[in-house]
């Protein structure tokens, strides 16, 4: 909403939770793209992905204060009430992505890598490229509430799950033929936590629908022929 | 939306008119029967103008004039035949302020029964002083003090004497202008709880500036802007997804 409220003090908390929201999407994003960087590049520093998570879980407490002052306070209503009671859910979903990078990347720190290794690789960093893009959008669609892009975003996630399939399933071949390894279990949780990560975007796109529209998107979502 | 069960005020096409200027625009709306309407918007709006249609109380407006049809349970009010003492006790009202008559408090509520015949002798009257008293959730505070003053009482409580009054003629609807803008937040919860006993009973139909209230309180909210019905929904839907972004704007407290 562009309009002004009589009480400029109620933009000014909107402002803030706002700001809130997009420094911890920021940081939830470029932690993952440090996780996907960190997938060839094994020099990635865990430590350093491990104090921004921290940060993220600070911020998901700070969202959640100022949207139960916000509520006390203002008696948001309508447009109003729908971002502020969103935000919590949003932060939520944020905070797991930003475990689940953090968990690759702990998953990564354990594989060997061998020569045989880097197919798997090359195919966790293509699932991995596809979760960054509906992590971008759905962050643009959250900053602009456009709900045509959170819908696509929705709907984009079935290509990363149908990627998922087909990464599992060669890991999977591969266990079954040569016997299973770290690296490959390693992997398959690699390959899961990227897949989950694709789930959240969906989940903060719902939100992003919701704010704009006041209803949720009651379509079945479209799936890959998922083998999980 | 929630549909309306049974109908108990319908407005067809009702305009009123201050001499030559429009306060209300053709306005159609449905009241269902024992539930509370909130009617909603900014000073001016028409919504107290529009409320007061439902028991003639502008016909004490000079050059006060209105078109239109409304009808209060089958009966077209404004029809010549109609006698608005009885109309008025079958539509009550209940002020801003408290008004409690300056006698007691017993006389208070005695007062309408006694005049329109409700009772053949003092044990009836009192049955019906205290049946109202009850119902307005004020017997157990004044059964000892009958005799003293209705203005001896808190605001809070002499608004409560005010509703006593109002439901001791046996209305049907009882019309609620701003009734709690003069009382503190806990008198308020008081009025605001025992309006929703009474919409067992009883219709309501309440003016707010409150969006809180309107909210707590309706099932059903009309929002007024100039003189217009720009929209009227179920409470929920009014105050969480509404349609019309004057609705929208107004709720949430934006320069419109």
């Amino acid at each position: 909403m562009t309009q002004e409220h009589i009480n400029a003090a109620f933009d000014e908390d909107l402002d803030q939770l706002d700001k809130l929201i997009t420094t911890m999407g920021n940081l939830a994003l470029s932690q993952f793209i440090a996780v996907i960087d960190g997938l060839s590049d094994e020099s990635v520093e865990l430590k350093s992905l491990i104090s921004n998570d921290k940060k993220i879980d600070a911020l998901e407490t700070e969202i959640y204060n100022k949207t139960v002052e916000i509520i006390a306070i203002r008696s948001p209503q309508a447009n109003d009430l729908r971002r502020i009671i969103t935000a919590p859910k949003i932060a939520s979903f944020l905070e797991r992505i930003g475990d689940y990078s953090k968990n690759i990347i702990k998953r990564r720190s354990m594989m060997m890598v061998e020569e045989s290794d880097l197919a798997i690789l090359e195919k966790l960093n293509g699932i991995s490229g596809i979760a960054r893009e509906l992590l971008v959008d759905v962050l643009d669609s959250l900053a602009r509430l456009d709900a045509s892009k959170a819908r696509l975003v929705w709907e984009g996630d079935v290509e990363l799950d149908a990627q998922h399939s087909i990464v599992y399933k060669r890991i999977y071949r591969r266990m079954v033929e040569k016997g299973s390894s770290p690296a490959e279990i390693n992997a398959l949780f690699i390959a899961k936590n990227i897949e989950r990560i694709g789930d959240y975007c969906t989940s903060i796109a719902e939100q992003v629908y919701f704010i704009v529209n006041g209803e949720m998107l009651d379509e079945k979502r479209p799936k890959a022929n998922n083998i999980l | 939306m929630t549909d309306i069960v049974e109908t108990i005020v319908n407005c067809d096409g009702v305009s009123v008119f201050y001499g030559e200027n429009r306060a209300i625009n053709n306005i159609s709306i449905d009241i269902g029967k024992q539930s509370i309407t909130a009617f909603i918007g900014p000073s001016g709006c028409g919504k107290s103008t529009f409320l007061r249609t439902i028991n003639r109380m502008n016909d004490t407006i000079e050059g006060c004039r209105i078109e239109g049809r409304v009808t209060v349970d089958g009966q077209d009010i404004y029809d010549a035949s109609v006698d608005v003492v009885p109309l008025r006790a079958k539509v009550g009202m209940v002020f801003q302020k408290p008004n409690p008559f300056p006698k007691t408090i017993y006389e208070n509520v005695a007062y309408g029964p006694r005049i329109h015949g409700l009772a053949r002798n003092k044990s009836q009257l009192d049955d019906i002083v205290e049946k109202a008293l009850t119902g307005a959730g004020l017997w157990a505070e004044v059964r000892d003090r009958l005799q003293d003053s209705g203005t001896s009482l808190s605001g809070g409580q002499q608004q409560r004497l005010c509703i006593a009054r109002t439901i001791a003629v046996e209305p049907q609807i009882i019309l609620m202008d701003e009734p709690c803008s003069a009382l503190d937040p806990i008198a308020t919860s008081k009025i605001e709880a025992l309006m929703s006993e009474l919409s067992n009973e009883y219709t309501i139909i309440i003016v707010t500036h409150s969006m809180q209230q309107a909210a707590r309180v309706s099932q059903k909210t009309a929002y007024f802007h100039l003189g217009n019905l720009i929209e009227y929904g179920d409470t929920k839907e009014i105050f969480v997804r509404p349609k019309d972004p004057q609705t929208e704007a107004y709720i949430s407290g934006k320069i419109g």
